[in-house]
């Protein structure tokens, strides 16, 4: 068990009621056990409300600090704080984190780090390109770096981790607990394989106003960012922000044109964001062609039968309704059912929707 | 002077004996009804008083006094207006007393001496056959209806004076049309209108030939009520049996288009804003409700997700037992409720899920939709089909499948069943005695594990192939017999003996588990 730096956890509490008066308090006073030990006349002189005065002595509770700590400890949440000389040194941004909560494999900072973000609502396309981008990442070795949320972000850890890779998910509340609950079993995994991240000591729920601020470290702990699926009004562009602040490169998976949920993308492609439809156009062509190797060795084995074929060659990456393929393949409803049923059950199809089939990541 | 006439009321479909003694004896000239009556039987006195007047006979200004026994048991509807009618005009010596012995009468008077229809006649004349009445006096409108038991004689009567006449002349000039025979063709719409969705009708074939319940799920507008509403035309034909049965219950729910015995497998469509008392019965007379009325046929719930939890939920007891009890303070009655449940839902709340292009929901909302269906009920659905926008071509092409093509199918693999299912009742009724129903016809929806492990037996081949599916898809084992019924209903459309793979694949296709991935 290690020791935390009392007065940086502290500051963390600080941080997890009002991140506007953690960063001016330390600002103000360079360290937090300056800020601790300080008296309200001394907030005075330097200009604090009476309501921040409160905030302060609101969090000065040392029992409750101190259980916080231990529950911390309990839940191996490791503890880093600036200073220290594992700290990752963010460069170019304006308000960097002072402290860091993860549980898992210590983060580094990487010239190897990729971050992807995407929409919540979003399409099978977008999943699909996030898995399968975020896969190749994984095999070349890249650590893929995402926000842990439904829809995009998801199916990036899960495409990392669903070949052994290394994912960082910054999260926007304590590490205590998973949100969105529903990716409580990526949650688990990525504890296992990578680590989760978040600058909210335990305790903290998750707050709409945290997520952006929580952006900002997505961008911060890589020099690339992919912006898989993403709607022009969308949470994503704050990340776009950030990273655009700190000088990242930028680069955006494709849409139809008239696709209202790759429109966001669209526009990025616009204003000169690089485009992306495979990692080559990241890493070269080089390592695409090791990750189509590594991958073509597992997937050698697919040989169908003749019907099953049929139905498979009418299935799309998009989900295609049973009527359609009923349609196009010709073939009689009982026949069609039995070969996708077969399909889905040897895994090269599923059905993200009750009726509706689509191709599998292979 | 004293006469007694034998009338009956209705107990939830059943009709129970009542006589109405009717006595006018000397004393100041009142008119009094005793034995718990509601009040449309009290109000009767003022029925009769003035359509006798307005027929031409008057009341004696005596006390008359009218009882309706058993004294203790609650009576109601308006059909004792005849009976008493015909009480007073034997005491006062119009009728003669020999002419209406072991003679059930009912019927509703209105002023002028004409006589109405009245609700509940068929469980009347079915228990005046039990009961060795000989003859059965009712309004003329009735009669169509009474004529589908055989065994009593059944007098149509216009009026007072047509039933003063025919009393008196001992029933010569009854003059009843009878063409019992012309059993007009059941008429429902035919699945020759559904463009495209063979697979939902596939659906619907399977569900209707093994009794399964189906639930369809599809964007607005894709047919899901067409498909619902063209269900009971590939059930097979009702026998007499059923026939009676559910114009029994239609008889005392007092459906006005009713017209002689009902052929048509009823198809019933709540709205989703419906009460429970309404769905499953209930009122203060504890009527009979949707589920009952539904029985022997379809009961469609259109927008499944919108009907109130609270309320899906009581249609369990019916599902599982094919009856419900309604309770009330003076009632409690068992209500046939033996149906076929086809529920209808869209994906999500706009409805287009997964059509991206029209859908905005998030995935949550999606989800949180779809959660809304979970409940005992939807355990007891054993498939479940979605359905999809139709294409042009398949609009312009018209439908595959005729219902009568389909009819057939349904047929064959019910006789299959019941043919299966026969020496199963018949090795159970051996070891316990006590189970002696030969009425009970079972169908592979009903089967309980030990059918299963008996009929279902299963090759090398497919039990790998049932062991994979049920590691892979994580199934309870509600869904895994879910899928070996389904499988076997399907094996006996292709007249297969076994269960082969592809029964076993198909059936999967219709499993109800991957609503909410």
């Amino acid at each position: 068990m290690e020791e935390y730096n009392f007065y940086w956890y502290f500051y963390a509490e600080v941080f997890g009621v009002s991140e506007t008066l953690a960063e001016k308090a330390i600002k103000l006073y360079k360290d937090p056990q300056y800020i601790y030990e300080a008296k309200d006349e001394s907030y005075v002189i330097n200009g604090l409300k009476p309501k921040e005065i409160e905030i302060l002595n609101f969090c000065k509770n040392r029992e409750k600090l101190l259980k916080n700590m231990d529950e911390s400890r309990r839940l191996g949440i490791h503890m880093m704080h600036e200073g220290e000389n594992i700290f990752p040194e963010f460069v170019g941004l304006s308000d960097p984190p002072k402290v860091l909560f993860y549980r898992g494999k210590r983060p580094l900072l990487s010239p190897d780090n990729i971050s992807m973000v995407g929409a919540r609502s979003c399409t099978e396309y977008g999943k699909s390109m996030a898995y399968n981008l975020a896969l190749d990442f994984a095999i070349v070795g890249k650590t893929v770096i995402s926000g842990l949320a439904v829809g995009i972000d998801g199916a990036c850890h899960k495409g990392a981790l669903d070949c052994g890779g290394l994912t960082y998910a910054i999260l926007g509340c304590g590490l205590d607990l998973c949100y969105p609950f529903s990716n409580k079993i990526l949650f688990d995994r990525i504890i296992k394989n990578g680590s989760v991240i978040s600058e909210y000591p335990v305790g903290v729920k998750a707050l709409s106003w945290h997520f952006p601020k929580r952006n900002r470290i997505i961008s911060a702990l890589s020099d690339k960012l992919v912006v898989v699926e993403a709607k022009k009004k969308s949470g994503t562009y704050i990340t776009v922000e950030w990273a655009l602040q700190k000088g990242n490169d930028i680069y955006a998976v494709p849409g139809r044109a008239t696709d209202p949920y790759s429109d966001g993308c669209n526009e990025l492609i616009k204003q000169g964001a690089g485009l992306i439809t495979d990692i080559g156009d990241v890493y070269g062509e080089e390592l695409k062609i090791a990750a189509y190797m590594y991958r073509k060795t597992k997937n050698d084995s697919i040989t169908l039968a003749n019907e099953n074929r049929l139905v498979y060659n009418n299935c799309d990456l998009l989900p295609t309704d049973i009527g359609t393929i009923i349609r196009n393949t010709r073939l009689p409803e009982n026949r069609v059912l039995e070969c996708l049923s077969r399909l889905e059950i040897e895994g090269f199809i599923e059905q993200p929707s009750k009726g509706y089939y689509c191709r599998k990541n292979v | 002077m004293f006469c007694s006439i034998i009338s009956a009321t209705i107990r939830g479909i059943e009709a129970r004996k009542v006589d109405v003694e009717v006595d006018i004896s000397q004393g100041l000239p009142v008119f009094d009804m005793v034995g718990l009556l509601n009040s449309e039987i009290k109000e009767s006195r003022e029925r009769v008083r003035s359509g006798l007047k307005n027929t031409g006979y008057h009341l004696p200004p005596n006390r008359i006094t009218v009882s309706l026994t058993p004294a203790n048991e609650r009576k109601e509807g308006t059909g004792f207006d005849l009976a008493i009618t015909a009480g007073l005009l034997v005491s006062m010596g119009v009728i003669n007393k020999k002419s209406v012995e072991n003679t059930m009468i009912a019927g509703e008077l209105s002023l002028d001496g004409q006589l109405r229809k009245i609700k509940g006649i068929l469980p009347m004349i079915i228990m005046a056959k039990e009961t060795n009445i000989k003859r059965f006096i009712m309004p003329y409108e009735n009669v169509k209806e009474a004529l589908a038991i055989d065994g009593v004689e059944i007098i149509g009567v216009k009026n007072i004076k047509d039933f003063v006449e025919l009393t008196n002349n001992g029933y010569k000039n009854n003059q009843i049309e009878i063409n019992k025979d012309e059993e007009t063709a059941v008429k429902y719409p035919d699945f020759l209108d559904v463009c495209g969705q063979e697979n939902a009708v596939r659906a619907a074939l399977i569900a209707a030939a093994g009794a399964h319940h189906l639930l369809l799920v599809g964007p607005p507008g894709a047919g899901k009520s067409m498909i619902a509403q063209r269900i009971p035309s590939i059930l097979p034909p009702m026998n007499l049996e059923e026939s009676i049965e559910v114009t029994k219950i239609y008889s005392v729910f007092g459906d006005k288009s009713m017209n002689g015995l009902i052929r048509a497998r009823p198809y019933r469509t709540p709205h989703h804003n419906i009460t429970p008392q309404a769905l499953v019965g209930g009122g203060y007379k504890a009527k009979c409700g949707e589920v009952t009325l539904a029985h022997g046929g379809v009961l469609f719930l259109d927008e499944f997700a919108e009907f109130s939890r609270k309320t899906v939920d009581y249609i369990r007891q019916p599902l599982e037992n094919g009856e419900i009890n309604v309770s009330r303070n003076d009632a409690n009655y068992n209500y046939p409720s033996d149906f076929m449940l086809v529920a209808a839902t869209n994906p999500c709340r706009c409805g287009y899920y997964p059509d991206r292009n029209k859908c905005m929901c998030t995935d949550a909302d999606v989800k949180k939709y779809m959660e809304k269906l979970k409940g005992p009920v939807l355990d007891r659905i054993d498939l479940c089909v979605s359905m999809y926008k139709t294409d042009i071509k398949e609009i312009n092409k018209g439908g595959k499948y005729s219902s009568k093509e389909l009819l057939k199918k349904v047929v064959k693999a019910r006789e299959v069943q019941e043919e299966r299912y026969k020496d199963f009742l018949k090795h159970e009724n051996e070891q316990d005695e006590s189970v002696n129903d030969q009425k009970i016809i079972l169908y592979n929806s009903k089967m309980n594990f030990k059918m299963l492990q008996r009929y279902c037996k299963l090759g090398e081949k497919e039990e790998k192939l049932l062991d994979l599916i049920y590691e892979k898809y994580d199934l309870s084992t509600r869904g895994y017999y879910k899928i070996i019924k389904v499988a076997r209903t399907i094996a006996d459309l292709e007249d297969s003996a076994d269960i082969k793979e592809e029964h076993i694949l198909q059936a999967i296709a219709y499993r109800i588990d991957n609503l909410w991935c």
